[in-house]
């Protein structure tokens, strides 16, 4: 068995490099001369590292150290995979417009399909700008960021969007996202931040997404029009949401639904509610699982 | 492991995807090879330990390996391919765990033998599905454990000095921090 393992060739042992966190697989470089190289060549990079006895706070080297080696490999190595989760120690040790310049390095090979970045709110991420390198994302997930899009994005590849807790500076910056990924199948749109007033102008700018399956947005955002496609939706009402009177669309593969987050904007007007919700339901024949707040 | 935290829901998605791809495959190949796409088809194979097994057509059409043979040469129903990289036992295996969908539970139930034939099967017989699941069982599998546990799973012979191995740990101690010491 031995002998036939290690008959392996390089590549399948940095196949199975590739699922571990970037510290797990610089690590296998102790385990013999053979492996030793051997994770300067996995094009996957998981720079998020959860793990009870060890802080990436007390290793900024770490960091320092892989984002080096990355950008010093770019014309060499493509990389297919990258995530980042600096949450935990914010700016204090990385300021966000370097770790947006590592980023739009590791990007500049066209190569990457999976891009997951935790950061914090004050970086701001221009997806026309920063990611223009990145047609051939596949999954894209952002967590904690200011969100803009100053001109055209394209991601004809895309499939799972997951933005969450953004902030935008324009509610238009929505439909300019949503646009430039056609194909996605599973999305995910939670602003956490947005100027007053700023929901979507015109609810005709936007396209209805036509293989979406999944989707988990905020009503006041994301119009019902571009996710009827779903057979899974999750919509938050936020407080302070305006009513708005753009039709409801049939939900024609609509099997679950939830309501979240309704407690605010309905807590006066119960009535309302059950209008609202009445009105939503008899727009999806399939319905199998419905489930709401428990406030309400 | 990367993928650990999903919801169930995000997982439903990917069989729905996968599915989606393995009706797209059937119609392709309904295309180019009518007569032999029948339902229910079986396929021989036999394996290094001698057993000849009827595989189910579908989980035949992974194994790349053989799809390529079956393109190269005409070959009948009577047709047996041989598969002198994989045994029985493994072949048995690798057809529960195509049947289960890929369930990662499946994968808790092998043993580290187990998962490295299988690994090495998938890799022989170019099945693309098997093969990245198979490498994220193992990765589960090695992930925090110590440097002895991972050279004994892959039976790595340490060839370096012990200064070397100093030097190593010297260099990147970030790295070797924080592993279950089993």
């Amino acid at each position: 068995m031995t002998d036939r393992i290690s008959s392996l060739p390089d590549e399948v042992l940095c196949y199975i490099l590739s699922f571990l966190p970037t510290k797990l697989s610089v690590s296998t470089s102790i385990l013999s001369k053979r492996w030793r190289p051997l994770w300067r060549s996995v094009p996957a990079f998981d720079l998020d590292y959860p793990c009870p006895n060890w802080n990436i706070l007390s290793h900024p080297g770490f960091f320092i150290y892989i984002c080096t080696f990355i950008v010093s490999q770019i014309l060499k190595q493509p990389i297919q995979r990258l995530r980042l989760r600096t949450s935990h120690f914010q700016s204090r040790l990385v300021d966000g417009n370097v770790i947006m310049s590592f980023v739009r390095g590791a990007a500049s090979r066209g190569t990457v399909q999976h891009l997951d970045l935790h950061l914090y709110f004050s970086t701001l991420i221009d997806m026309s700008y920063d990611l223009a390198c990145c047609k051939t994302l596949r999954v894209l997930k952002l967590n904690s960021v200011t969100l803009a899009v100053f001109s055209s994005a394209d991601f004809p590849l895309l499939k799972v969007l997951h933005l969450s807790s953004i902030h935008i500076l324009d509610g238009n910056h929505v439909h300019q996202i949503l646009s430039a990924c056609p194909d996605v199948e599973d999305l995910k749109i939670e602003i956490a931040y947005k100027p007053t007033f700023c929901g979507y102008e015109d609810i005709n700018e936007f396209k209805r997404l036509p293989n979406l399956l999944r989707a988990v947005i905020d009503k006041d955002v994301v119009p019902l029009e571009v996710v009827c496609n779903v057979q899974f939706l999750k919509i938050n009402i936020k407080a302070g949401d305006g009513e708005t009177s753009d039709p409801i669309p049939v939900f024609h593969s609509l099997t679950h639904l939830e309501i979240m987050d309704c407690y605010y904007y309905y807590r006066n007007n119960p009535s309302i509610y059950c209008h609202d919700v009445f009105r939503l339901l008899e727009h999806c024949p399939k319905l199998q699982n419905l489930s709401t707040d428990k406030s309400t | 492991m990367a993928e650990r935290g999903e919801s169930s829901e995000a997982v439903m998605l990917k069989k729905t995807e996968e599915e989606k791809l393995r009706k797209g495959k059937m119609i392709v190949g309904d295309e180019s090879k009518a007569g032999y796409e029948e339902e229910g088809k079986k396929v021989k194979l036999v394996t290094s330990d001698g057993v000849t097994m009827e595989v189910e057509i579908s989980i035949v059409k992974e194994m790349e390996i053989i799809q390529t043979f079956i393109g190269a040469t005409d070959t009948d129903d009577s047709f047996i391919f041989p598969i002198s990289n994989v045994s029985s036992h493994i072949l048995n295996q690798i057809i529960e765990l195509v049947k289960g969908e890929y369930d990662q539970e499946l994968a808790k139930k092998l043993s580290h033998d187990e998962l490295k034939e299988i690994l090495v099967a998938a890799n022989y017989l170019n099945m693309k599905t098997l093969f990245h699941f198979i490498a994220t069982a193992i990765a589960n599998v090695i992930q925090n454990k110590s440097v002895e546990f991972v050279r004994d799973f892959f039976g790595i012979v340490n060839d370096f000095t012990e200064e070397e191995e100093a030097e190593l740990r010297k260099t990147n101690a970030w790295a070797f921090e924080g592993v279950d010491e089993d």
